[in-house]
């Protein structure tokens, strides 16, 4: 696996290790205030990490349109279970449930949602943060600023 | 025909569509990415047009379109067919469009996030457009079958369009010789009792 540095070069990741805890331990996800994007390691290796409070995430169109009642089109999710049901699922687990992936690009420094229906799920589930995907991928890119175009956004959390 | 500089600037006009996407982080307009969309649509529609192949041309349909509605509500027969649709999402206004003299309609799952991979991507086709298909292979499919018929009217697949409506999670195509606003509700309910009204009338 490959990480990218604070410099833009790739750092390889050779070995991860997994260590047994004789008790649970809290653990937190790491937040930046005033950033949603943050480098983590130590000098002679910092990676980019994307972890991001869903709430300073965007939508690339209108939340007010978004409803609980809404179903997934695609994906593990579209099955007829609704949004409202990922949320209390959401809420239980503390983050998004499997088969949900937020995917996200930065537009003027902000970031924007490609798939709005996951980020209202994130949101309303009150998750503390996300692990976002797509920042990197022009088709994400491009499918948000076609959102953009149409629906005049981006739009804050309703 | 193949016409190589039309396809070179059709080449120039994706290579800025992708800079401006590229530089997106750093500055966006949507007004410029919609310019340079548009661009790259025009010249994509005049090159499959000189080759003859089928493309998607903007309709102006009537009635403002959105774009950013999720889907529609389809009622019909064997004449005709009414869509209807929320005008923008949460607006609470819906709009009845009336299809007649069809020859087919169908409404596919085919939403913004495959579009990409549909055939017509390319030459024309985008998210969120209404558009009318020319050289339809719909169209050249269905006549072919009519042709078989005693009766056949080649005027009337002169007359008949393939019109598509690109919802954000679906798609709606119609072949129709005509398609009118046929009235405007505050309700999905509304807009149902007219669309009913007009399908059960001549």
């Amino acid at each position: 696996m490959e990480l990218k540095e604070l410099d833009g070069s790739l750092a390889l990741v050779s070995s991860v290790e997994f260590e047994r805890l004789p008790h649970p331990e809290a653990t937190y996800n790491l937040g930046v205030e005033g950033s949603h994007n943050y480098f983590a390691g130590t000098a002679a290796c910092t990676v980019l990490a994307h972890n991001t409070d869903p709430m300073s995430i965007l939508f690339s169109r209108d939340p007010a349109g978004i409803q609980a009642s809404d179903t997934f089109l695609h994906g593990d999710w579209a099955d007829g279970r609704t949004l409202g049901d990922a949320v209390r699922e959401a809420r239980t687990l503390g983050q998004l449930p499997e088969g949900l992936t937020l995917n996200a690009s930065w537009v003027n420094d902000e970031m924007v949602a490609a798939n709005n229906r996951t980020l209202w799920v994130a949101q309303q589930a009150g998750l503390q943060n996300v692990s976002v995907a797509g920042l990197e991928n022009d088709s994400v890119a491009d499918q948000v600023a076609k959102h953009l175009r149409r629906s005049g956004g981006p739009f804050c959390a309703p | 025909m193949n016409d190589p500089a039309l396809e070179d600037r059709l080449c120039t006009s994706k290579g800025t569509l992708r800079q401006i996407v590229a530089r997106m982080k750093q500055r966006f307009s949507a007004e410029e990415y919609g310019a340079a969309l548009e661009e790259v649509l025009r010249l994509e529609r005049l090159v499959a047009e000189k080759r003859g192949e089928p493309y998607a041309a903007k309709w102006e349909l009537p009635g403002v379109w959105d774009g950013m509605t999720l889907d529609c509500t389809v009622l019909g027969n064997q004449s005709k067919c009414l869509v209807i649709f929320e005008t923008k999402p949460a607006s609470g206004k819906f709009r009845i469009l009336q299809f007649r003299g069809t020859a087919g309609y169908k409404l596919t799952d085919v939403g913004d996030e495959v579009i990409a991979a549909h055939s017509l991507t390319g030459r024309g086709l985008t998210a969120y457009g209404a558009f009318l298909v020319e050289h339809s292979p719909w169209i050249k499919e269905l006549e072919q079958i009519d042709r078989t018929h005693p009766q056949f009217d080649a005027q009337k697949w002169r007359n008949t369009k393939h019109h598509m409506l690109c919802f954000k999670d679906r798609m709606f195509e119609a072949l129709a010789t005509e398609a009118t606003l046929a009235g405007e509700a505050a309700s999905r309910e509304t807009a149902t009792t007219i669309a009913l009204a007009q399908l059960g009338s001549r």
